[in-house]
């Protein structure tokens, strides 16, 4: 059939509009008009950082896809992190990416409603409002040890205000017995560690450091390792690892650490013999023997000073007696900077009397940590500035939101010791209409009449940094010195703890060595010596020994959340407390006996009312209202409560979470009552069962004991045998296989949180959670059994196991289960029809089902890794061993003509594990570390391995010595 | 005298077949109801997620395939009563066959859609089903769920032509009795039926070849239907007693199935002359049997289980028997076990409201012991860390009326349509007792 003109019309007609009708959900793919010479798409970029999630400055490398930050790992050159991250700093993208960020600033009219400003109005006004304000200003600051603390003081001081660098979680225990210092602790030199309530691998100080020098004093070298024990009132994932516990009423823990140390002959107070503090407080005076006598054999015992000013005393007392340096005033950590807390109530005291007229918190939360008092007082100030990424309760006090980047969108640089200088570079552009906090103060400064010396925060910088650019130039010229210290992420020396600690390398990261040139700021000033306790201000043995039916509290810090300024980021809410198990909310903590007398069990919910009595009369009376759980790792007559939850404000993860543990402060060792609260409250408590029911799925073995060798089902051909029905699987090259060492694991959730980040792991929220539906490939379980006391909490991660005999892969009707040939149990999703037999099947049950479609709120979405597939609703899915990682170092091999070395593929669980839990490896190559591992390590073993599954996955038993 | 015999015979049966009367119709109308209930719990179920169910990690199969399971079960004594019970040249059956073997259809259909309903992505169902692609995909025939479609379609195809070729002469009768549209829809379906001694010499034998065809698959399906559980490696599922267990279970359900029906159905129809108290003392006679087997099943579970010394085994039985589970577990044993001795005593057995009760305590019983199994053995697995919980949301709960609906539509529908007693085969015993006479 010949085609007319006029048909030949109409078809072309038709084509284009179905063109441009499909197009239409395309408008924002626009491709680069001049494409960045070092953007290669697929391949990622590495841009080494600071992590800011807490005061302990871990170096940070940032990977980019196509100009989107997609994951955070520690730097493995910084002696902070030495390659690691904890969970909150893997989680820092949530921050970053967090859909309620503030996307432009704002104003508080008359009416109290916000309404959106221009940057230039905005500043304008302000500049004159501080200039009115005539040194009637002041700046509250997180802790900023770097040039934007210089910037900071400089600010203020031009202006004849000030600055308090507020830090709700300031350390001043420690600091009242160093004189305002918050010294260096040595961990990885001790051969005894005694923590005074100092939860140092989860957020004391500066947890990855810590855990990861824990985890060098732990490794069993000719029988013998470092102890540990813990005195604290509740058995936290730190207390967790330790070798004994004492676990006392809050505020009793100075009153063990004198008794031990008198034990060890180290002299303390008297009164406080073992026996003695033993009766008083209800524990037993064997343990503190035991403690003793493990001190006193200790040739480099260090303790360190957690929990309220006498505990932290009571540890200093001993570091003084017998610490070998091991406690270092001379390197101080940059908490040292954080004001002194009577600095924050003078500013609060002037604020309320109206001596204030700008307030410009940049950063901190007191709304939300110092809480009534400040907002109280704020109502006398004229302006509020509030300078944060995030609508927090002092955005919502505020007159002026003036968004800031996120640090990872920031230059900037941060010291957490003299000698280690972060340098922080942007790793992908602004999101949304933010500024640098510098920039707006040294435009506030101009505006206000004083010229602070610098056009741009990033000129101030390269300034300090002894890299000057042309003041007001182009930031154009680079100095190679500055270029090379931005690329390795900073300037230091390498931490004297480091030398038996292998830096965790993750994927090909082609980093330079270390740069030399640029000079970095010079160390603050502290010259304090260690002064030893003062033993006359010590109290005696009763001021240490609760009432009869009095209730002490205890407030803890939440792994996830630190102070709570973690809290707005969902991956941390729905990632469970390592003990307890507990997600999205929070909970009251007692032991049993105290629930008895109380009359509560688990899931009723109570109000925890802490009274403040002056001058006959209850001043302030303020509340926590949270549902119990009830178990034996509190001490009897404690109330123990985790900070970090309960915001009003602080976008949609964070508001109306659970109930806030800064209004229980000051936090030591108060005295509250306890009566019923509001029933609708819900218990959001991950589900399964901490008991082991005699399963033997967490082992331990005896210090230096040789025991039989449990048998190992090999995941090889060679591992089939009389007893296997189906042949095994014949593995072309490799047969990639994961050790799991459980006496490293200190529960710190922070491979979890790699992991949900890695691999695009949906969260599901509260409701689902606890309904047994979250979507964690990796699981830290522990089991409990008092019984056992040294080692009464086994964590114990639990991921696929990638059996060679799989019971999901024979299950599956369709083979969306399937062996790879290299021995990957793989999930096929776009196979998977979603009959879920295969996670019934499943013994170790590690499959996740996604029950919904689950999204990632816009800009979460740009978090996602690139690299691995988003799941959607009706599939099954599980851990991968990381895929995407061996891949990648198979192909980097290939290019070279090579096969991929051994350690050269690295999960993202193994890269981020502060203490080395994880070895991953391939059992093919008989000179692998895993290999070597599991054909001779004495502690190997496989879960369950009754079945027969023939698991890839390697436990190491934990290791339990009686002190 | 013979043929006033016959006629009325003839003249009850079609008669059920007239105008519908009010109850009936308002039955239908409640049945429809529930199917729009359970369509529309479906619709939410299928834009929203599986997630609208009360399924998790690690009850990831509960009340669908426990429905899957339960109406499978019920399924079977349709074939029991027609096909192994014809072998035996049982006499009692010939009254209820029909009606038994349309409940087995239905039962069949209905039990169908529950896997579908439980997938996660139904939407690609088919990609189970051995087809040729180009991808050269084919299911995993080691896995038990590729049997079990195998099963139950085989079971399907054959039960519905072992029925259909045993309407055929009735549809015949029915046909040379209706007029108007009805005697065209009778005569396509009646395949040109005429009573002559050929027909009918053929009727027979293929009736028989069918029986004989259909009889393994009574045993087989329901086997095949056990190993979805008892093939893997769940403790309390990976028991090698579960092919018996559940076929006994299977007809212990279908024949209480069949009383519940029947008992309504010959008042509702005015069969009452017609299915006599005998066919169902026979039936409850019958169920006494099956109660026994199902209550040894029971026995044999828990003794293996301590038997085994294996700790899994032994500690699920435990918390089987006292966990959260404990109450269905006692309710399954009382039901299914104790309930169906009383039938021991003949004033029981032959107590139509009696009767009528223990059908349905008979089916929620077993809907009990299928629950107990698939969800008491999902919830407290290997790992204790990962033991859960799992109860059922309004979601399933529409989900399975409306599938009781849809199969009461069913049954309904075709009490009204086809004759539901055999009439040829009552015609065959009903001389027979004359030329005894």
């Amino acid at each position: 059939m010949p085609l007319t003109r006029r048909e030949l019309l109409k078809g072309m007609g038709l084509i284009a509009g179905g063109l441009s009708l499909s197009a239409a959900g395309y408008e924002h793919l626009i491709p680069f008009i001049h494409q960045p010479d070092d953007l290669i798409p697929g391949a990622s970029l590495w841009y080494a950082t600071s992590c800011r999630e807490c005061p302990a400055g871990c170096g940070m490398l940032v990977r980019t896809r196509e100009v989107h930050a997609v994951k955070c790992e520690g730097n493995p050159l910084q002696p902070v992190a030495l390659g690691r991250l904890c969970v909150r700093g893997q989680a820092s993208l949530d921050g970053l990416y967090d859909p309620d960020r503030l996307k432009r600033p704002k104003r508080r009219g008359e009416s109290r409603r916000l309404a959106s400003v221009k940057w230039d109005d905005a500043l304008s006004e302000l500049g004159t409002a501080i200039r009115e304000a005539r040194g009637r200003v002041a700046v509250v600051t997180d802790l900023q040890s770097g040039s934007l603390d210089a910037l900071m003081r400089s600010f203020a001081g031009s202006l004849g205000g000030r600055v308090v660098v507020y830090e709700p979680i300031d350390y001043s225990a420690i600091k009242n017995v160093t004189g305002g210092v918050v010294p260096w602790f040595n961990i990885a030199g001790s051969d005894f560690i005694l923590s005074s309530s100092a939860d140092f691998l989860e957020t004391w100080i500066s947890p990855v450091e810590f855990a990861w020098q824990f985890g060098a004093v732990r490794e069993a070298r000719g029988g013998r390792r470092a102890k540990f024990v813990y005195v604290g009132p509740r058995v936290s994932a730190t207390a967790a690892s330790a070798d004994l516990r004492i676990i006392v009423p809050a505020g009793s823990e100075a009153a063990v650490v004198y008794a031990i140390a008198s034990e060890a002959g180290i002299g303390a107070p008297s009164g406080f013999t073992a026996d003695a503090v033993a009766k008083r407080l209800g524990i037993d005076a064997d343990d503190i023997r035991a403690a003793g006598r493990a001190l006193a054999a200790a040739s480099r015992p260090i303790a360190l000073p957690g929990g309220d000013a006498y505990s932290a005393r009571a540890a200093m007392a001993i570091n003084s007696a017998r610490g070998g340096g091991l406690v270092d005033t001379g390197r101080p950590h940059a908490l040292s900077l954080v004001s002194p807390s009577e600095d924050m109530d003078a500013l609060v005291a002037d604020m309320g009397a109206g001596n204030i007229d700008v307030l410009i918190v940049h950063q901190a939360n007191p709304a939300f940590a110092y809480w009534g008092a400040f907002v109280e007082a704020a109502k006398n100030v004229r302006h509020i500035v509030n300078m944060s990424p995030y609508y927090d309760e002092t955005a919502a006090i505020a007159n002026w939101v003036l968004p800031i980047d996120h640090f990872l969108e920031s230059w900037g640089d941060y010291q957490p010791y003299p000698d280690v200088s972060n340098v922080m570079q942007p790793t992908m552009g602004r999101i949304f209409d933010t500024r640098p906090a510098g920039d707006i103060f040294l435009e506030l400064a101009r505006r206000a009449g004083a010229d602070l010396g610098a056009a741009s925060y990033y000129e101030f910088l390269r300034r300090r940094w002894g890299a000057p650019i042309a003041l007001g130039g182009e930031v154009t010229a680079v100095a190679p010195a500055w270029e090379a210290v931005v690329q390795v992420g900073g300037k230091w020396t390498p931490s004297p703890a480091s030398r038996n600690v292998r830096p965790m390398v993750g994927r090909t990261t082609n980093v330079p060595p270390a740069a030399s040139g640029a000079s970095a700021p010079g160390p603050p000033a502290f010259k304090v010596a260690l002064r030893a306790a003062a033993r006359a201000g010590t109290p005696r043995l009763d001021f240490f020994s609760p009432g009869k039916d009095e209730l002490k509290l205890y407030t803890f810090p939440h792994v996830c959340f630190y102070d709570g300024r973690s809290a707005n980021k969902r991956t941390l809410q729905e990632i469970p407390e390592p003990v307890v198990r507990t997600v999205w909310g929070s909970w009251v903590e007692m032991h049993p006996e105290t629930a008895r007398k109380l009359g509560v069990v688990t899931k009723d919910v109570v109000r925890v009312t802490r009274d403040v009595e002056g001058g006959g009369m209850t001043v302030l009376s303020s509340q926590y209202e949270a549902p119990v759980y009830v178990w034996e790792g509190v001490a009897p007559g404690t109330i123990a409560i985790p900070i970090g939850q309960g915001h009003t404000e602080y976008g949609r993860f964070a508001k109306g979470v659970g109930a806030n543990g800064w209004k229980m402060t000051p936090t030591f060792a108060q005295t509250v009552r306890v009566g019923p609260g509001d029933a609708t409250l819900v218990l959001n408590r991950l589900r399964g069962s901490q008991d082991q029911h005699g399963r033997g799925i967490a082992r331990v073995t005896g210090l230096g004991k040789s025991e039989k060798r449990d048998k190992i089902a090999m995941p090889l051909p060679q591992g089939y045998g009389r007893e296997d029905f189906q042949p095994g699987h014949d593995h072309d090259k490799h047969r990639w296989a994961l050790v799991v060492d459980l006496d490293k694991c200190i529960g710190c959730e922070a491979c979890v949180a790699a992991c949900y980040v890695e691999n695009n792991v949906a969260v599901v929220g509260a409701r689902d959670a606890r309904w047994g539906r979250e979507m964690t490939w990796l699981r830290i379980d522990s089991y409990i059994d008092w019984s056992q006391k040294a080692a009464p909490v086994l964590f114990d991660p639990m991921l696929c196991q990638h059996c060679d005999a799989a019971p999901c892969e024979s299950v599956c009707p369709v083979f969306a289960a399937a062996h790879s040939d290299e021995g990957i149990n793989m999930q096929v999703y776009n196979r998977c029809i979603g009959t879920r037999y295969c996670a019934n099947n499943c013994p170790y049950k590690v499959r996740r089902f996604n029950w919904f479609h689950y999204t990632w709120p816009e800009p979460m979405n740009w978090r996602l890794n690139p690299d691995v597939t988003v799941r959607d609703r009706g599939v099954m899915e599980k851990c991968t061993f990381c895929i995407q990682r061996i891949r990648e170092a198979e192909i980097s091999a290939r290019k070279e003509g090579r096969e991929p070395r051994d350690g050269e593929v690295v999960t993202a669980c193994q890269q981020t594990c502060p203490t080395g839990v994880y070895t991953f490896g391939d059992l093919m190559d008989p000179h692998s570390e895993v290999s070597r591992i599991v054909r001779t390590d004495p502690r190997a073993y496989q879960a369950l391995h009754k079945l027969n599954t023939k698991p890839a996955v390697i436990y190491l038993k934990r290791i339990v010595e009686e002190i | 005298m013979a043929n006033g015999v016959l006629r009325e015979i003839d003249d009850l049966i079609i008669g059920s077949l007239d105008r519908p009367s009010r109850g009936y119709l308002i039955t239908l109308g409640v049945c429809f109801l529930m199917l729009v209930i359970g369509v529309a719990a479906y619709a939410v179920q299928y834009f929203l997620g599986m997630g609208v169910t009360g399924l998790n990690v690690p009850v990831s199969w509960g009340t669908y395939i426990t429905n899957f399971v339960w109406w499978i079960g019920i399924a079977h004594s349709g074939t029991l009563i027609s096909a192994i019970l014809f072998l035996f040249r049982t006499k009692w059956r010939n009254g209820i066959n029909r009606a038994a073997e349309a409940m087995t259809l239905f039962a069949i259909m209905t039990a169908g859609l529950f896997p579908l309903i439980h997938l996660g992505r139904v939407w690609v169902f088919y990609w189970i089903l051995p087809y040729p692609n180009w991808r050269y995909l084919w299911p995993n025939f080691k896995s038990p769920l590729v049997w079990d479609v195998v099963a139950v379609t085989t079971y399907f195809t054959v039960s519905l032509l072992f029925f259909y070729l045993g309407l055929i002469p009735d549809l015949g009768t029915v046909r040379d009795r209706s007029e108007g549209w009805r005697k065209k829809l009778y005569s396509i379906l009646a395949f040109g039926w005429t009573p002559s001694w050929d027909k009918w010499r053929h009727y027979a034998r293929g009736y028989l070849a069918l029986a004989a065809l259909a009889t393994p698959l009574v045993i087989s399906v329901h086997s095949v239907v056990s190993w979805d559980f008892a093939m893997s490696i769940n403790p309390g599922w990976h028991t090698t007693i579960f092919a018996p267990y559940f076929v006994a279970g299977a007809i212990h359900s279908g024949l209480a199935m069949v009383i519940t029906l029947l008992i309504p159905l010959r008042k509702v129809l005015k069969l009452e002359r017609i299915l006599s108290l005998y066919y169902f003392e026979q039936m409850a006679l019958l169920l006494i049997l099956t109660g026994s087997i199902v209550g040894y099943a029971y026995i044999v579970e828990v003794f293996m289980a301590w038997y085994s010394g294996d700790i899994f085994e032994r500690q699920f039985n435990v918390i089987r028997a006292t966990g959260p589970y404990g109450p269905f577990y006692w309710a399954m044993v009382f039901l299914n076990v104790i309930v169906p001795m009383t039938l021991f005593w003949k004033k029981l057995r032959t107590n139509w409201t009696w009767l009528f009760i223990i059908g349905i305590l008979i089916n929620v019983g077993m809907w009990f012991e299928r629950f107990v199994i698939i969800v008491g053995g999902l919830a407290n697995n290997f790992v204790p860390s990962s033991w859960g919980i799992y109860a059922p949301r309004l979601v399933e709960g529409c989900i399975s009326l409306g599938s009781l609906g849809l199969f009461l539509l069913l049954f309904l529908s075709f009490v009204k349509f086809f004759p539901s007693v055999p009439m040829g085969e009552l015609k065959d015993v009903a001389l027979e007792g004359m030329e005894e006479e």
